[in-house]
């Protein structure tokens, strides 16, 4: 792009500057407000005290929820992870117009909206009694998880040169050992990344679980959900502060362990 | 490698059709064991498609194919034993030069030291031996090319099939690589069929050479033979560089032909392919190292210098003769020569050739 | 081979998300005033039509000051290399790893009357009394245009990081000022990228219920609140079920309408 003047550059740092504080500052705001001393929300707190966080870890309700949530994160994740890496590889062998219409459905999560889905879940979850068990919600977080690690590890497979596998099955090798030696290892960036994301999108999961909780599966952000609607006291910043760090964390850790984001997707 | 010439390998009444598409139609081959066959032919004339059928890795619409004595036509390509090298190398990305060579003897599960052996000797023949441990992406265009031929040796195939390996190289180094692998084929004798749409590079490697068009092979024979003696004006265009006088055939028979050339007012008298039938229209073949000028004379040919070309150790010279059509000569190019105004062309009667016209 | 990879997934959602669906809407037809009548019911009730109006209005709004202050971020980030490049990325990326409910949340404390955007607009002398900031339409809008500017930085981006730089110098070589390459050049070759993140911005915010229930209240009812309303509240399955359906086919129809303008290169689907 040709020098742009300095001005117009000045204007737009600014702006960006300006945009990105907007996007990051409120959610770092809440953090000193889990410290709260008194029992008002306030940004920022008057006096600042731990004891709150003894509110958290002393309530039976919020700790099991904090422990469902990464229950179902992890089964979630594990499902999807499973399912989602199959159906790439499914999708990636088909013809069209099978390909597209396959792609559609295990995309289809993200465009529905995640109310329809949720009141739809609910509906069958009533019909089988599923409102409030694990298993329910497990379901319905995987289902939300999918599209996203077909999507990554559609993304791996495409960059797979099908030459690589010819040469592989000239050489000798056979289905198995051609996924094994050749598939495998390029996917696995792939399926990483779709790990990353589904433990954080079922973590995050808000709308569908406040349909399917019941009293048996309340995930932290389902109790949080019904904590600021009733009593709106500094534990709810308590838990948001620990919604933050789980769901921050994973990404964290991949970029110290070396997978960069680099470009959007 | 071991002493192992490879197989022979065979294509009997092979055709391929994609839908309407006739790709292939009726190629009958042999490949004799040790040899180092080109298939060579413009984009879209087929031999890429025979070359997959060779390998397995698409299904001829009838026919079969021979490899040794056993027919392969329904054998997957992972038992057929064949090397392949591909066009783009087709080298394991997330694997090291070792990884990638020895990849063949591992999925055959052959023991540890037996899988060492190979590589090294694969290695050293392409003469990589100390790259062994690097990333495949790290290495340069003809590096990967000597990878690729080492992991297809490696796995100690009965036939090696090259798809245009040389295509993404620089010119230089083609050259280079070209007699490399040339020297190779002769240290290791496997049988080998090779895909390229470079006449020259068929020239230099080859001991036969089939021109394939249009699905079908317009000839086969020792690159000598296919250069000397075409068949027909597309081959002689084909391969090497072809001055093609049109006439009308005024008899032929015994191997010889005349051609009357009206334009100019005579008739060539050379040897001829064959099926010329009296009345036809043919094209006499001069090529022009055989073309030797000299200054005007009153018989023979004659014609105008319009226009001469460097080309480094020779100059090609362009006369215009009387008809309008143009001749080519090429000759050594000295300081000396001053070739201009109106010179005589002739040839010996044993150097051209009258062939039946095919674009 | 291909149907035994794919009998698994398929199945699951053809169980979890196909079955529920239609089951789900098919409620929608069985009011015994009419298979219809819902939808006569929702759309030419005010209360209703006031929602959905609502929501609509609301929406575009919320798309178009996301696609605003969305286009100069993604700008700066295609142009940005090394550390910056990394921290405007981590910028745009961190709110999205975080939960809605969680970024609502931080707006209802910034929002409220005594809280910190008031108590700083007071003192800096803006304004002489706290503004309603929350449970209002304004407070619902500001709270989506922040979760959702993420969404449109990423498709922006996308298109902009493809442009190749050497049409913006043949223009500038053609004697056009800046301003005129962006214009002519620039501006129309990422469209593609805006289309797409303004069509999945406005697609969220039509369905989108955490925010509205939290910073609008009775004030602000969006669609997605009504569902839920139908659900929990008056156990009315088949309203409920015709909402859906209306809403569905509203964000069917927005993604048919501008997937021609969108290239789905993410799985190679044309």
């Amino acid at each position: 792009m040709p020098k742009t003047p300095l001005a117009a550059r000045i204007a737009l740092y600014c702006v960006v500057a300006a945009v990105l504080t907007f996007l990051v500052l409120p959610i770092l705001a809440i953090v000193p407000s889990a410290f709260s001393e008194v029992s008002y929300l306030r940004i920022p707190p008057e006096s600042y005290s731990t004891r709150w966080f003894a509110v958290f870890f002393e309530d039976p309700e919020w700790r099991s929820s904090l422990w469902t949530s990464i229950q179902i994160a992890t089964s979630a994740t594990i499902l999807a992870v499973i399912l989602g890496t199959l159906a790439a590889l499914g999708l990636d062998r088909l013809a069209e117009p099978w390909k597209t219409l396959g792609t559609g459905l295990f995309l289809a999560p993200m465009i529905v909206p995640v109310i329809v889905t949720a009141v739809a879940l609910y509906f069958l979850g009533q019909q089988t009694g599923l409102v409030g068990t694990k298993l329910g919600m497990a379901a319905g977080h995987t289902l939300l998880c999918l599209p996203f690690v077909v999507i990554n590890v559609a993304i791996a497979l495409r960059a797979i040169d099908g030459d690589w596998l010819r040469a592989a099955q000239g050489l000798g090798a056979g289905g198995p050992t051609i996924f094994r030696t050749i598939i495998l290892p390029n996917i696995l960036p792939g399926i990483l990344g779709g790990t990353v994301f589904s433990f954080i999108t079922s973590f995050d999961e808000v709308v569908v679980s406040i349909f399917l909780a019941g009293y048996g599966a309340k995930t932290l952000p389902v109790k949080m959900w019904e904590t600021i609607r009733l009593e709106f006291t500094p534990v709810v910043a308590v838990a948001a502060l620990f919604m933050i760090m789980l769901t921050v964390l994973p990404f964290v850790l991949t970029r110290f362990f070396g997978t960069e984001p680099g470009s959007a997707p | 490698m071991t002493g192992n010439k490879g197989k022979s390998l065979r294509f009997e009444g092979i055709s391929k059709h994609f839908d309407a598409i006739a790709a292939l139609s009726t190629i009958d081959m042999d490949v004799s064991a040790g040899e180092f066959l080109t298939l060579l032919g413009p984009s879209g004339s087929g031999k890429t498609t025979l070359l997959n059928i060779a390998a397995g890795y698409l299904d001829p619409t009838t026919g079969r194919v021979y490899i040794g004595d056993e027919d392969v036509t329904r054998v997957s390509p992972r038992h057929r034993h064949i090397g392949m090298v591909f066009q783009n190398y087709a080298l394991f990305p997330h694997m090291t030069v070792r990884q990638n060579v020895g990849y063949g003897p591992m999925v055959r599960r052959l023991p540890q030291d037996e899988i060492r052996r190979r590589i090294e000797t694969a290695l050293a023949m392409v003469k990589m031996e100390d790259f062994g441990e690097r990333s495949v992406e790290a290495l340069s265009g003809g590096q990967r090319q000597r990878v690729a031929l080492a992991r297809a040796m490696a796995a100690e195939p009965d036939v090696i099939l090259m798809d245009e390996p040389l295509g993404a190289l620089d010119r230089q180094l083609r050259k280079e690589v070209q007699l490399e692998i040339r020297r190779l084929h002769e240290a290791h004798g496997r049988t080998t069929i090779y895909v390229t749409h470079d006449q020259e590079e068929a020239l230099v490697m080859s001991d036969r050479i089939a021109v394939m068009r249009d699905g079908r092979v317009a000839q086969q024979g020792s690159a000598s033979e296919l250069y000397h003696r075409p068949k027909n004006t597309f081959i002689a265009r084909f391969l090497g560089e072809s001055n093609l006088i049109s006439g009308i055939v005024e008899e032929a028979g015994n191997g010889q032909a005349t051609l009357g050339v009206a334009g100019l007012g005579m008739a060539f008298r050379a040897p001829a392919a064959d099926g010329l039938q009296k009345g036809e229209t043919a094209a006499l073949l001069i090529r022009p190292e055989n073309v030797r000028l000299c200054p005007e004379a009153s018989h023979g040919i004659t014609g105008q210098v319009e226009e001469r070309v460097f080309l480094g150790e020779i100059e090609a010279i362009r006369l215009r003769l009387a008809d309008g059509t143009d001749l080519w000569s090429r000759e050594f190019a000295t300081e000396r020569s001053e070739r201009a105004g109106r010179l005589n062309a002739s040839w010996n009667e044993a150097d051209a050739r009258i062939l039946p016209i095919e674009d | 081979m291909v149907a035994g990879l794919l009998l698994l997934p398929v199945g699951f959602m053809v169980v979890w998300f196909v079955v529920p669906l239609l089951q789900f809407f098919g409620n929608a037809f069985t009011s015994p005033r009419g298979a219809m009548e819902p939808f006569w019911t929702l759309l030419g009730t005010g209360v209703y039509r006031r929602i959905f109006w609502n929501t609509l209005v609301l929406s575009l709004a919320v798309t178009a000051a996301a696609v605003v202050i969305a286009y100069p971020v993604a700008y700066a980030l295609s142009r940005a290399t090394g550390s910056k490049f990394q921290v405007i990325l981590y910028c745009v990326l961190f709110p999205l790893w975080v939960s809605v409910l969680v970024r609502t949340f931080s707006w209802i404390l910034l929002l409220e009357t005594n809280g910190p955007v008031n108590r700083l607009l007071m003192s800096a002398g803006a304004i002489d009394a706290p503004l309603r900031l929350l449970f209002n339409n304004t407070g619902v809008f500001i709270g989506m245009v922040h979760v959702l500017t993420p969404y449109a930085i990423l498709p922006i981006y996308t298109s902009m990081s493809r442009i190749d730089d050497r049409l913006l110098q043949a223009s500038d070589g053609l004697g056009a000022s800046v301003f005129t390459t962006f214009r002519r050049i620039y501006l129309p070759l990422t469209m593609p990228g805006v289309a797409g993140g303004a069509a999945f911005v406005f697609l969220l915010s039509l369905g989108f219920f955490i925010t509205p229930a939290l910073l609008g209240g009775v004030n602000a009812i969006s669609i997605a609140m009504l569902i839920e309303q139908f659900v929990n509240e008056q156990l009315d399955w088949v309203s409920a079920a015709a909402a859906s359906i209306l809403l569905l086919a509203a964000a069917v129809a927005l993604l048919a309408a501008s997937a021609r303008f969108i290239r789905f290169g993410v799985m190679g689907v044309r």
